[in-house]
């Protein structure tokens, strides 16, 4: 029998009964976790904003504030497909089941969701584009989806990422100047609607901004040292950034400072602390890479200099 | 320090008189010499495998072979000293080292070639271990990359050891060197159709499909008038390691949208036409026209 129940926050320690299923709704994401003797099993798909609204998930204010987050226990198991198969499970659509074998010993049912960064770069896309003058400066709170890290134990005691996954349903796109040069990148599949521009006005804005369930807003400051140029998107380094939580503000990243140089590339330099309108904070997560430094990218130019390779 | 020596010189040379020893003090000291040179260079050779193995920024095929030429070098080096500090004529070794290599390298023509061939691959990287790369026609991921020779695990879980001189010479296409490709996908609908709702069905499952990238923009291309079909080609961007699978999926929730959209995918029609010969001209009037009489599917 399903028990339904709203979760104060999505993160945090999340006590797990074995031998049943339970579903997290968080924002557009649903993951369903069940555990069997030798495995611990995810599944996870997105509802779209249609399906929510149909649902009753998603309230129609001006914004589609997601409600809060939900856990509901006991829903129909993924693994007994031939008596319950996918389609009754609250999971919209067939969903791929991910398992993390654990040891005979393991011990302990919980769980630990953690609120952590993309780990890929983020395009962020402009509502318009705008247009940059020669060392124009520009001021930008970019609103960036975040993911949910499952901590739990798979052999005696000691906590393991389980699973990870984006807590909206991003798409895939490539950040570079050419397919043979750049980085794969995630993308709003929402495209432009994830930016607000607020030049000299962040703090009046943000607690609209941070209302949105799992996001983080990653403050940029934006200089364009080339010509006069359009910008339409711009890149965020996600696994360069801190991540931080404020109580009153919610997630935030590193401030990030990025240079689009005369030869149309970004320099990203994340400035190592979040920006004052966060408030009171506490560091949640470290970056997960460090940005390389030029002598150590020069002599890896250098190395993986290749034969094949178009010039 | 001298007078230290000398004192020493006096003993040894007392002891060495008193107990028969040939070994002068001078020789004596020329070996320790030696030795002291040998252990130096051997613990610099160490020194640098070690410092070499720290390298990240190297591959592991890269780091190896820096690390064992770091080492033959030292050695090699330490070895010379020490035999020019008692006496060898270096050059004289270095000679008959020469001719050695001569008559080495005739005997072991093959093996010298996949060496080269070997620090080739290592240091151009056409490929890494863990790529998937045709060579020849013969697919697979590369496992190891050995100075001779290069071993490719092919699809159907074969070992194939291809010597690196024949790789050098081959053609070889890398699968995997960058983390994007260019998807095709053919797909033709019947004559009639509205073109521009196929175009925008097909774009629509594009743009849904969270593994379709965004950029570089998936593109719609028709292709010409097929002979039972209009035919389009569409271009769609994906990450590398889901070019074997996307191209399926795309398929099927295309299939699906037209559906939907009452888009008919056609498939091959054969009209045949039968004329009797001889018949009145009324008749074969009537037969110009063509008469459908039955509809093959084309093999």
């Amino acid at each position: 029998m399903e028990v339904s129940h709203e979760l104060s926050s999505w993160w945090g320690r999340q006590v797990f009964v074995a031998g049943r299923a339970d579903l997290w709704q968080i924002g557009s994401l649903n993951v369903q976790v069940e555990r069997s003797g030798r495995a611990w099993h995810f599944a996870h798909d997105y509802v779209s904003w249609s399906e929510s609204l149909r649902q009753g998930r998603l309230s129609t204010t001006p914004h589609g504030q997601w409600p809060k987050a939900r856990r509901i226990s006991g829903v129909t198991s993924l693994l007994q497909s031939a008596e319950a198969p996918p389609h009754r499970s609250v999971l919209t659509s067939r969903p791929t089941l991910r398992s993390r074998p654990i040891s005979a010993s393991a011990e302990g049912f919980d769980l630990i969701f953690q609120p952590s960064l993309l780990e890929r770069t983020y395009v962020a896309s402009l509502l318009s584009p705008i247009s940059l003058a020669p060392e124009e400066k520009l001021s930008l709170a970019v609103k960036v989806p975040l993911s949910l890290r499952i901590d739990g134990t798979t052999g005696t005691g000691a906590l393991r990422p389980l699973f990870e996954v984006p807590l909206e349903d991003v798409q895939d796109t490539w950040h570079g100047p050419a397919p043979r040069e750049g980085e794969l990148a995630w993308a709003c599949p929402s495209d432009r609607e994830s930016l607000e521009r607020f030049p000299s006005q962040l703090s009046e804005r943000m607690g609209e901004m941070n209302s949105g369930l799992g996001h983080v807003i990653v403050a940029v400051e934006i200089r364009n040292s080339g010509p006069l140029r359009i910008l339409e998107h711009f890149p965020i380094p996600c696994p360069q950034l801190s991540l931080f939580h404020a109580t009153k503000t919610g997630f935030w990243t590193d401030r990030l400072s990025l240079e689009w140089t005369a030869f149309g590339q970004w320099h990203k330099r994340p400035e190592r602390q979040p920006p004052k309108e966060c408030g009171s904070h506490q560091l949640v997560a470290h970056p997960r890479s460090q940005a390389s430094e030029p002598a150590i990218k020069a002599l890896r130019g250098l190395m993986n200099h290749n034969m094949f390779r178009e010039r | 320090m001298d007078a230290l020596t000398g004192k020493f010189r006096e003993l040894y040379e007392e002891w060495a008189k008193a107990t028969g020893n040939l070994l002068t003090w001078d020789r004596l000291s020329d070996l320790l010499t030696a030795l002291v040179l040998l252990s130096v260079m051997l613990f610099v050779a160490r020194r640098a495998r070690r410092s070499i193995g720290r390298l990240t920024q190297l591959e592991s095929n890269q780091r190896l072979l820096v690390q064992r030429l770091a080492s033959f070098t030292f050695t090699t080096l330490g070895f010379a000293l020490a035999l020019d500090q008692l006496g060898f004529d270096i050059k004289v070794l270095l000679g008959a080292a020469g001719v050695l290599t001569v008559a080495v390298g005739f005997a072991a023509q093959t093996s010298a070639s996949n060496l080269i061939s070997g620090f080739f691959l290592i240091f151009e990287r056409p490929f890494v271990v863990g790529q998937t790369v045709d060579v020849g026609g013969l697919r697979g991921e590369v496992i190891a990359i050995d100075l001779l020779s290069t071993k490719i695990r092919t699809f159907n879980n074969l070992i194939v050891r291809i010597p690196n001189e024949t790789l050098v010479k081959s053609q070889i296409t890398n699968f995997s060197h960058y983390p994007i490709r260019r998807i095709e996908l053919n797909i033709g609908v019947a004559y009639g159709s509205n073109l521009d709702v196929v175009e925008s069905t097909i774009a629509r499952v594009l743009d849904q499909h969270p593994r379709v990238l965004k950029n570089p923009p998936p593109r719609i291309l028709m292709q010409g008038f097929g002979a039972s079909s209009l035919d389009f080609i569409v271009y769609a961007w994906a990450a590398t390691e889901l070019a074997i699978d996307l191209p399926s999926e795309l398929y099927r929730e295309i299939e699906a949208a037209f559906r939907t959209e009452k888009i008919e995918i056609p498939f091959p029609t054969r009209t045949l036409v039968v004329q009797h010969v001889g018949a009145s001209a009324d008749a074969n009037a009537n037969l110009n026209r063509p008469q459908v009489l039955s509809q093959l599917v084309d093999e």
